[in-house]
């Protein structure tokens, strides 16, 4: 068997774990954003309906101040959530790496 | 040194290295997940019902509190599970506006309105969506899943 060549086998892991990486952060980028937007979607929605709900007396002024904060608390819960995510991507990201690593020396050297 | 000997020198040091950086997440987990999303709906049809009087539902009211201690305490001694513990917290913390907050609320008014139980509902069936959300996404254990990921 030839003598395989580390240079070559290095420089192409270090390509495809640079590229590997932009596809990660773009991915959760874009996942976060999509996300973040939802959230201010659906915060507007509510305080419209809720107001219009409190001018009509179906809602109290405590039930609105407690739906208002209620929003809050979810907000905290979607920060938890995004932060969970983010580790996650960065566990996927060091399984790839490991795969990476394995599929191109053994395509390097045909095994 | 004969080719597979410094095949093993290269790669090996490297492997080791990439899994030596601790996992910083539990693995998914069926139970969790399947329980999550069980007591979600039971909790959110208890919350129906506080248009009525309380006193009626504190049977109810203990028995879904039952369930959810129990999978919070499951969670809780789940290994590197921090955050979905924390997101627990939060819904059954009874000075939040969440779950345990709005059970509260129920006990120290007895009754509440349609329309505050309704929207109530749509904020707290969203915080035990996250809760869900984030274990759908956690890592299997099957390593075939790990390999498929792009």
């Amino acid at each position: 068997m030839p003598a395989p060549d580390f240079s070559a086998i290095f420089d192409q892991l270090k390509k495809d774990v640079v590229a590997l990486a932009e596809l990660t952060v773009k991915g959760y980028v874009k996942e976060a954003k999509d996300d973040g937007k939802k959230m201010l979607t659906d915060m507007k929605d509510n305080l419209q309906r809720w107001t219009l709900q409190l001018s009509r007396g179906d809602l109290t002024t405590q039930d609105f101040e407690w739906l208002v904060y209620s929003q809050k608390d979810l907000l905290m819960m979607e920060g938890l959530k995004q932060a969970g995510l983010a580790s996650i991507r960065a566990e996927h990201f060091k399984n790839s790496v490991l795969n990476l690593v394995i599929d191109t020396i053994f395509n390097m050297i045909r095994i | 040194m004969n080719p597979l000997k410094r095949i093993l020198a290269f790669a090996l040091p490297l492997i080791f290295l990439v899994q030596g950086c601790a996992t910083t997440t539990a693995n998914f987990d069926q139970y969790a997940y399947a329980q999550t999303t069980a007591v979600k709906v039971e909790a959110l049809d208890l919350m129906t019902h506080a248009t009525e009087n309380v006193s009626v539902f504190k049977d109810q009211i203990k028995d879904v509190d039952l369930k959810l201690q129990k999978i919070y305490e499951y969670e809780k001694n789940r290994p590197k599970n921090g955050i979905t513990v924390k997101m627990w917290e939060l819904l059954l913390d009874p000075e939040k506006r969440l779950y345990g907050g709005f059970i509260k609320r129920w006990q120290t008014e007895s009754t509440l309105s349609k329309a505050f139980v309704e929207e109530a509902k749509k904020l707290i069936g969203s915080g035990f969506d996250k809760v869900a959300e984030l274990e759908s996404n956690k890592i299997p254990r099957n390593e075939e899943s790990i390999k498929s990921f792009q």
